[in-house]
């Protein structure tokens, strides 16, 4: 039985976290590949972030503000700014840099 | 010292709202909001439109603590997102306002945190947080200090008394989250911000229209004509209901419900569809370069016609409408009715003026919504539920008690008091001391936060 509970939980976390991801994606694949990140996200974020709290709060209004929904769809609208930051925020990834190569064509 | 008074706010927020009903609370809030955004714009406070806006919030406030309904609720939350939004740019429409004002509720905080400050053109320099550091330092130490006391309490026993007694029951986890959403809330209003290219395009766009490169007599001749031709028919047209709709207000001394009821609600209709035409031709008819042609006087003058018997159309459903509440009673129906009228009042002049001082749709958009905006926040500061139960009892032909004692408890007081005026059948005076009864109850175990005007109307007597 608990393991049930357990998977059930990570199924919908995972589910959540997919499909939060899945919506952030779309909004970038919507631009060009050269579009900069900084210019989609002040395109676009405005708008998604406003819906997506709507979204959140009619479930928590239609669920008569029940605590476990309350709690879920603030997951959800936290998860969904913090996946944000992760894509506009510069990584920190380091490049190996080739050498001076002075007799490419 | 800002981080002192957004923690203090949050306490506050949480002390007002956690576990608590719509009272007294909502106008501190109020207040708290207003406060907060005063401290830290206060440049943008020296603004009368803005101190203006800020009182106008504070007053769907008082409307909420003076009748709890939930039309002073919306119009004190429409009013928050003006405000917001009016301090985040002071010359921008109100559609923009409530949408920088939504915007920056929402993720104020999030935004300011990537964007570059738009007044001073400069990244807002912050502090890299290591928070692998921060969780280390709080996280370890308390593990082991945790271990150690367990150790401690097995060596000695004063020593396990003493921790025994700790008691930390007091704590409610909620309480402290409530507080963590007011905390965010407050810091993300503090600064508003604005929502970018909307707010600059909004800036950009004028009120007026301007003859374009494509201005072509013949065109517009053409155009003029097609105009003259359908403006003059649907003035005919309008001209004639008009004619028999006042024949039959005239005539029919027959009062019967149905006949008025069905009256007004396809006269409605009929007005619905016959406005929004309206506007639609006069828009498209008007809508570039006729405005500067020479020869457009008679179109122009056939639009204010037409403008006007819709005007008329208008007051002549307003006269049914006025008819059907004197006999039958005011109801919210009746009263959506008439705020009805007033907007399409309102739109109908907005238009006259577009058309006779050439300005564009963006001003229609523009002055339709400050108007639909200031007849929320008057229709707030009604209690309607009172009104209606008042105007029924004293000076309607007939009504519906059932009606008035399925309303909110905003009558309840009143309709106690009519009881003992008026000859009302026992079945329905049993309903209304059973509300009395479960109103006055509920007013009797609220508490500070959730106090009404009907609280204190109650300790008077």
């Amino acid at each position: 039985m608990v393991a049930l509970i357990i998977f059930g939980i990570s199924f919908i976390l995972l589910a959540t976290y997919t499909i939060i991801r899945i919506s952030i994606a779309c909004v970038f694949w919507s631009f060009n590949t050269s579009t900069d990140a900084m210019q989609i996200f002040k395109l676009c974020f405005p708008y998604y972030i406003i819906t997506l709290t709507s979204i959140c709060i009619v479930f928590i209004v239609t669920f008569n503000n029940s605590i476990l929904v309350i709690y879920y769809f603030s997951s959800v609208y936290f998860l969904a700014l913090f996946l944000w930051r992760r894509k506009i925020k510069p990584s920190k990834k380091t490049f190996a840099v080739e050498p001076n190569q002075t007799r490419l064509p | 010292m800002k981080q002192f008074i957004l923690l203090a706010s949050a306490l506050f927020f949480s002390t007002l709202f956690y576990d608590k009903q719509i009272g007294l609370n909502l106008f501190l809030f109020s207040l708290l909001s207003v406060f907060i955004l005063a401290i830290n714009n206060s440049d943008d406070f020296k603004s009368k439109k803005n101190i203006g806006f800020a009182g106008i919030y504070l007053a769907t406030g008082l409307a909420v603590f003076f009748h709890d309904s939930a039309l002073a609720i919306i119009a004190n939350s429409v009013s928050f997102f003006t405000l917001i939004g009016l301090l985040s740019k002071n010359k921008s429409s109100i559609y923009v306002n409530w949408l920088n004002g939504l915007y920056t509720t929402i993720a104020g905080f999030f935004h300011r945190n990537f964007t570059v400050n738009e007044a001073t053109q400069t990244v807002e320099s912050k502090k890299e947080i290591d928070y692998v550091h921060l969780a280390k330092i709080i996280l370890i130490p308390a593990a082991i200090v945790i271990i150690f006391i367990g150790l401690y309490q097995n060596g000695n026993p004063i020593f396990n008394e003493l921790i025994e007694k700790i008691d930390f029951s007091f704590i409610n986890i909620q309480w402290l989250l409530f507080a963590g959403l007011g905390y965010y809330l407050f810091l993300n209003i503090h600064k508003p911000i604005v929502v970018e290219p909307a707010t600059s395009q909004d800036l950009k766009t004028g009120n007026l229209l301007f003859k374009t490169k494509d201005f072509s007599i013949p065109v517009l001749k053409q155009e003029n004509q097609l105009g003259i031709i359908l403006i003059a028919l649907l003035n005919v047209l309008i001209v004639i209901f008009l004619i028999t709709d006042i024949t039959f207000i005239l005539t029919n001394e027959e009062v019967r419900g149905s006949v008025f009821s069905s009256q007004v609600h396809s006269g409605i209709n009929a007005l619905i569809a016959s406005i929004v035409i309206a506007i639609i031709i006069l828009l498209y008819v008007f809508r570039g370069n006729l405005n500067f042609y020479k020869e457009n006087k008679t179109v122009k003058n056939l639009a204010f016609t037409w403008i006007i018997l819709n005007a008329i159309l208008v007051l002549s459903i307003a006269v049914k409408n006025s008819q059907y509440i004197y006999y039958f009673g005011l109801t919210y129906k009746r009263i959506g009715v008439l705020v009805y009228l007033i907007l399409t009042l309102t739109g109908l002049v907005t238009t006259l003026i577009k058309i006779d001082k050439t300005k564009n749709i963006w001003y229609l958009f523009r002055l339709n919504t400050k108007a639909a905006f200031i007849l929320l926040v008057i229709a707030a500061m009604v209690n309607w539920d009172y009104l209606i139960t008042n105007y029924n009892f004293n000076y309607a032909k007939s009504m519906d008690i059932n009606y008035l004692i399925d309303l909110s408890d905003n009558n309840t007081l009143l309709l106690k008091e009519k009881i003992e005026t008026k000859g009302i059948e026992n079945k329905s005076i049993h309903r209304i001391e059973e509300k009395y009864k479960n109103y006055t109850m509920e007013l009797y175990t609220n508490s500070w936060q959730e106090l009404q005007y009907d609280n204190l109307k109650l300790n008077r007597r």
